[in-house]
């Protein structure tokens, strides 16, 4: 029993490949360090598998190198950095790279974060997990491993889980330990009941794990959905499940954590879904971290036609890319378009409300809209547009193709990198700001107290 | 001159937000949904055009065409993208000459469809920023300009309400074999209708089922001289009360947008449509019932928003996992 969270939408008709492949060697790899993350070796130095490439700031490597080889050239423009080594045969893993000795019940929780921490393990969303674990610590009851995942073409959680169901189940004990809880879920998307099947029966004697499914439906898999799904109760829009007692972990993260507790080795591969009308035969593969997305459209057969749109993750919150780009912690999916969909000249607004049946944040993404386009950001946040979690859902069923979710997003951007509104209305300060608007709202309130 | 501004502000954030995803939209568009309207009132118009004969299409013909074309003259009158491609003016003339008698001068619907498209929407910002419908504004505008052309004589509600008793048999009443206007009369192939159109997602079924629902209970709680039930029958499929609810109560643009507040536009129109019917002068009263509620839909709207979960105190405020992750 699962409960559905409003709003939402079922896409049909989308079919995503099945299995997951294993990549030939490649032969170069391009490691993109973000901002805050400094290459921590030099052009020309040979490097090992799980050998640091990259450190943050406080000196945790947060980039490993996934293949034995020779650093060939390192670009930097500024705060992102480039790292791109020729690989050779050898995959000569670095001596750094120990198995645990001690037994999971014998490490402490801040033993198992540091482990987690120094394997560089990222979540879907960039966030690393060894923070997101240590936040948790305390705080949550349960820990939700969330296979569940719901963007049309995107099937690489799941199947990575399919292919490791052991990985899997060892993981969430991992998790458990370092959370010293002894509840676990499974989220599993009512969609996928081979997965489902597969761990229940895993799971079948354990008393500390329940497998549960959550809607098919997108966003139904996003952390607020799942754990709506698992209690009923809504994770606030600008809160986290941790105020609810659960975390929640990528089913990959937990892959990757199984790994480096048992063998050492860090983060350094990923499954990835390569699919779209653009290439012949679409694949989940393995691949290691900076493996191009030219090599990954050849493992998927190669592609059809020139792409005319590629995007890194899905179609509802990928971003654009090309296809000199790499595979990096959070690529889930790489996707080749032959056409890109042509925008309408001229978006349009009809108060369908279609997106506020939709929207899973339960906003009114029309009237957003239309205070964007009016100029009024103040309205904007006082409708909520700090809540959307960009899903992407308004502007999908607009019937008049308005960019209701592209508005939003370039609007919030616009606030963070402190670019002005524009100046053709004295509504917009430059500078209004979520907690401007908060404090004028509490205002308010105020005032209106006073009187009574 | 404000106007010019946001207007190249709002280009502006459209081009600007143009690099984010969704990089998928659904098929619909308003002309494709316009076109469903337009499938779904084709029986309605067939049997219009058989009960009162070929000077019916004539009207339905003469109101859309000025329809469409008040609308192209405008959008080239102050220079905007042509717009009538949408089909929503299309809808409009024919909705429109659904309201009127075929007995009506040519002029009638051509000067109502003028003022729906003109006045009503455009003047107003065009499609999506018309506060009343279209439509009915016309067919209301009409009728107080042009009442003897536009009266219609022995329908069961003048007779009702002249303190008589219509002759009607149910099977005539429910199938159209009535005097009235020429889209309004068949209730049974606009029913067919607007289940097409809830059945393919254009239109959502509460703000019709709550009006005629409504309208039923009133009818019930109103003693008469009538016996009930025949009361009911009348007052529901004769008139045009079955049309202006599947057709017009679902216009998006003027029709709250919520679901909750659709129910309540739904009760509103019909509540008040038996009070104008019972109380007012004139016979029927559905199109001030329903245009009374247009100027009321953005209230609904507030009132009914849905309300997103925040967090109820700042003190778990630290901010966690974003929560953004699938």
């Amino acid at each position: 029993m699962s409960y559905v969270f409003r709003g939402g939408v079922y896409f049909k008709g989308v079919t995503s490949p099945k299995g997951v492949m294993t990549a030939a060697r490649a032969h170069e790899l391009c490691l993109y360090a973000d901002a805050g993350a400094s290459p921590c070796v030099s052009v020309g130095e040979r490097v090992l598998m799980g050998q640091p490439a990259a450190v943050s700031t406080d000196g945790a490597p947060v980039l490993h190198f996934p293949a034995s080889g020779r650093v060939t050239d390192i670009e930097s423009d500024g705060s992102a950095a480039r790292i791109i080594i020729s690989c050779d045969a050898e995959d000569t893993v670095s001596p750094k790279v120990r198995k645990t000795e001690k037994k999971l019940s014998d490490c402490s929780p801040d033993e198992i974060i540091e482990k987690i921490r120094s394997a560089g393990i990222a979540e879907p969303d960039g966030a690393s997990a060894a923070d997101k674990l240590a936040r948790a610590v305390g705080r949550a009851g349960v820990c939700v491993i969330n296979c569940a995942e719901c963007e049309p073409y995107v099937v690489s959680d799941g199947e990575a889980a399919l292919a490791s169901i052991g990985k899997v189940i060892n993981g969430l004990k991992i998790f458990l330990r370092a959370l010293g809880v002894r509840k676990g879920v499974f989220a599993v998307s009512e969609g996928s009941a081979e997965l489902f099947k597969k761990l229940s029966a895993a799971v079948n004697k354990s008393l500390l794990f329940t497998v549960a499914k959550v809607s098919a439906k997108y966003p139904g898999g996003d952390e607020r959905r799942v754990v709506y799904a698992l209690t009923g109760r809504e994770v606030p829009s600008d809160g986290g499940t941790v105020e609810l007692g659960y975390v929640v972990f990528n089913v990959q993260t937990c892959i990757a954590v199984y790994d480096a507790f048992v063998s050492g080795m860090p983060q350094i591969s990923r499954v990835v879904t390569v699919a779209g009308d653009g290439v012949k035969e679409p694949v989940n593969v393995s691949v290691p971290i900076g493996t191009r997305f030219s090599d990954l459209a050849e493992y998927a057969g190669g592609t059809v036609a020139e792409p005319a749109l590629i995007l890194e993750g899905g179609p509802l919150r990928g971003t654009v890319t090309a296809m000199d780009g790499a595979v990096g912690k959070t690529t889930r999916a790489v996707l080749f378009f032959r056409e890109n969909e042509v925008e309408a000249a001229e978006p349009v607004c009809i108060r369908c409300g279609r997106c506020v049946s939709a929207c899973p944040e339960k906003l009114m993404p029309n009237r957003i809209y239309n205070a964007i386009m009016n100029g009024d950001r103040k309205t904007a946040y006082a409708l909520g547009a700090d809540l959307c979690s960009g899903c992407g859902i308004c502007s999908y069923v607009c019937p008049g193709k308005a960019p209701v979710a592209e508005l939003i997003r370039s609007m919030r951007g616009d606030e963070e990198a402190g670019v002005g509104a524009d100046e053709t209305d004295d509504r917009n300060a430059a500078d209004v700001s979520v907690a401007a608007v908060e404090k004028d709202d509490a205002g308010e309130t105020k005032d209106g107290e006073a009187e009574i | 001159m404000t106007v010019t501004k946001n207007m190249t502000a709002s280009g502006a954030a459209l081009s600007a937000a143009r690099k984010f995803p969704p990089y998928i939209k659904q098929r619909d568009t308003v002309r494709s949904m316009m076109a469903d309207v337009l499938i779904a009132l084709v029986p309605a118009a067939v049997w219009g055009v058989y009960k009162f004969g070929l000077r019916a299409l004539l009207i339905i013909a003469v109101s859309t065409a000025a329809a469409a074309a008040s609308e192209a003259l405008f959008d080239l009158a102050v220079k905007r993208p042509l717009s009538v491609g949408d089909l929503s003016a299309v809808v409009t003339g024919v909705l429109l000459a659904f309201c009127l008698p075929s007995t009506v001068p040519l002029y009638v619907p051509a000067v109502g469809a003028v003022f729906a498209v003109v006045v009503v929407k455009c003047f107003f910002g065009g499609i999506g920023c018309n506060i009343l419908n279209p439509a009915l504004s016309g067919a209301v505008f009409v009728r107080l300009c042009f009442p003897e052309a536009t009266a219609v004589t022995g329908d069961p509600l003048s007779v009702l309400k002249s303190g008589g008793m219509p002759e009607a048999s149910y099977y005539d009443v429910i199938v159209g074999n009535i005097p009235g206007n020429i889209g309004e009369v068949s209730a049974l192939l606009l029913i067919a209708g607007g289940v097409y159109l809830i059945i393919r997602g254009v239109i959502d079924w509460r703000a019709p089922v709550f009006m005629i629902g409504s309208v039923v209970l009133v009818c019930f709680l109103i003693p008469d001289n009538v016996s009930s039930f025949n009361f009911v029958m009348y007052e529901v499929f004769s008139g045009s009360l079955i049309m202006t609810a599947l057709f017009m109560a679902t216009d998006p643009v003027t029709s709250p947008a919520t679901a909750s507040g659709r129910a309540a536009f739904g009760v509103l129109a019909g509540v008040l449509t038996m009070l104008l019917r019972i109380c007012g002068t004139q016979p029927e009263g559905v199109a001030y019932a329903v245009l009374t509620a247009n100027l009321l839909s953005g209230v609904i709207d507030r009132i009914t928003a849905p309300k997103p979960a925040r967090r109820e105190s700042a003190a778990a405020a630290a901010p966690e996992n974003g929560g953004d992750a699938e």
